[in-house]
């Protein structure tokens, strides 16, 4: 038994090991993106997602790159939304920018959001930064 | 899922698990009789499932430590554990098998593996090093946090008037604002976001030099928010003002200062010098 448990304790150690390089191992800082908010909500099956970044300095374009909106259980998204199919996602000469999307869901299902963020001049420099939100509801 | 693999054997289909089943196999997995034998591979593999997930909702799981505290007793411990773990009195429980400490092995490797990733509040499970629920990677810091709003009402430098009407306006409490700014700033954009889930307010004021002060204040309108803070490598060094801890970090070569009173998450960043950004901190209390 105390075999078992040494062995046990040696595979937490590994898997926390394996786990830290994945989630550590990523780039320090960014120039560009300074912070950034995800808040998520859901009513009667109707997904909300809005996401603020606020950038280093003021920018050329300043906001969000696309959005995923994931169903818990699913590996790909539900619903994705980019800058390009949607421009209020992305605001312009300004240092912060808010924007907002909805999607119909189920009221039965669990929701979480991915947002791409981007601060700089598109196709010139810039930096963007992903983050998830929490699972709704 | 690239770590554990379980010598060979497919565990795939617990990636596609929702996280409450899998938290669900975990807890019958830790109610099992002394005399039934865990697959611990099995267990191992959901371990780290419900860890990489957790590493990418940050801040967002538990609003408070007391919430988190509530989930794990409910969600990992026998159910004739509960009521001592809530009085506190788990010491008073008879010696338990090793395999009881196998299982808490287990979870506490979630429970690492999650803290880890600054996603669980640090009290609750004995790091008691912070009085609010924040967490960093080493590129992001993190944090959600309640805690009283400060009473000082200090006078607000001319440059900031109209931040404070919008704060007024939106129902911001008052103790956010610094009542001293370097000299020669001025208010280059602000901004208004009223939106469902909170409030934000931003001001960017600059100087003659392009030096830039930056002023976020997030009031939050419920809990289901993940913030985060770019940041160099390192800890955040934490300082008191005004019985607030403000956790300072840097972004490549500016500082920042973020912190939270009650449902406000604020944050200052730009500053060019440690000491300006202290001087700005301390003028919000009074000093």
């Amino acid at each position: 038994m105390k075999k078992k448990l040494l062995r046990t304790i040696s595979f937490c150690l590994l898997a926390a090991a394996l786990l830290s390089t994945s989630v550590f191992a990523s780039m320090d800082a960014n120039h560009y993106i300074g912070s950034t908010n995800v808040s998520i909500g859901a009513k009667n099956g109707v997904v909300t997602v809005v996401g603020t970044v606020t950038a280093t300095n003021s920018y050329p374009d300043v906001g969000i790159n696309w959005i995923e909106i994931y169903q818990v259980g699913k590996s790909t998204p539900v619903a994705t939304y980019t800058y390009t199919s949607r421009p209020s996602l992305m605001g312009h000469n300004t240092g912060s920018h808010t924007a907002t999307v909805t999607y119909n869901g189920s009221s039965s299902e669990r929701y979480y959001a991915k947002v791409g963020f981007y601060a700089g001049q598109m196709g010139v420099a810039g930096g963007g930064h992903t983050m998830n939100s929490v699972i709704v509801p | 899922m690239s770590g554990f693999q379980g010598h060979g054997r497919d565990f795939s289909e617990y990636s596609h698990m929702s996280t409450d089943d899998l938290e669900a196999i975990l807890r019958a997995d830790f109610e099992l009789p002394e005399s039934e034998e865990s697959d611990m591979e099995k267990i191992l593999y959901i371990t780290e499932v419900i860890a990489q997930r957790n590493a990418g909702h940050p801040t967002g799981r538990y609003a408070n430590e007391d919430e988190a505290w509530e989930s794990f007793v409910e969600d990992y411990c026998p159910e004739e554990d509960r009521e001592v773990l809530r009085r506190g009195k788990a010491a008073e429980k008879p010696r338990r098998g090793k395999r009881f400490l196998t299982r808490v092995a287990a979870i506490a490797a979630v429970i690492a593996l999650a803290a880890a990733a600054g996603t669980v509040t640090a009290s609750a499970f004995g790091f008691d090093f912070w009085d609010w629920l924040t967490g960093w990677t080493r590129e992001v810091f993190s944090v959600l946090a309640p805690k009283s709003i400060p009473d000082d009402n200090c006078e607000i430098p001319e440059q900031l008037i109209e931040l404070q009407e919008a704060m007024e306006e939106h129902g911001f409490p008052d103790g956010l604002l610094p009542a001293w700014l370097p000299d020669g700033y001025e208010m280059a954009e602000l901004k208004c976001d009223d939106t469902p889930f909170f409030v934000h307010l931003y001001g960017r004021l600059k100087n003659n030099r392009n030096d830039l002060i930056i002023l976020d204040y997030y009031m939050h309108l419920d809990n289901e928010t993940a913030f985060e803070v770019q940041k160099n490598d390192g800890d955040p060094e934490p300082y008191e003002s005004g019985d607030v801890t403000h956790y300072i970090t840097t972004n490549f070569e500016t500082y920042y200062a973020t912190w939270a009173v009650d449902n406000v998450v604020c944050v200052m960043s730009g500053f060019t010098y440690h000491d300006e950004l202290i001087r700005v901190i301390d003028s919000i209390y009074g000093g």
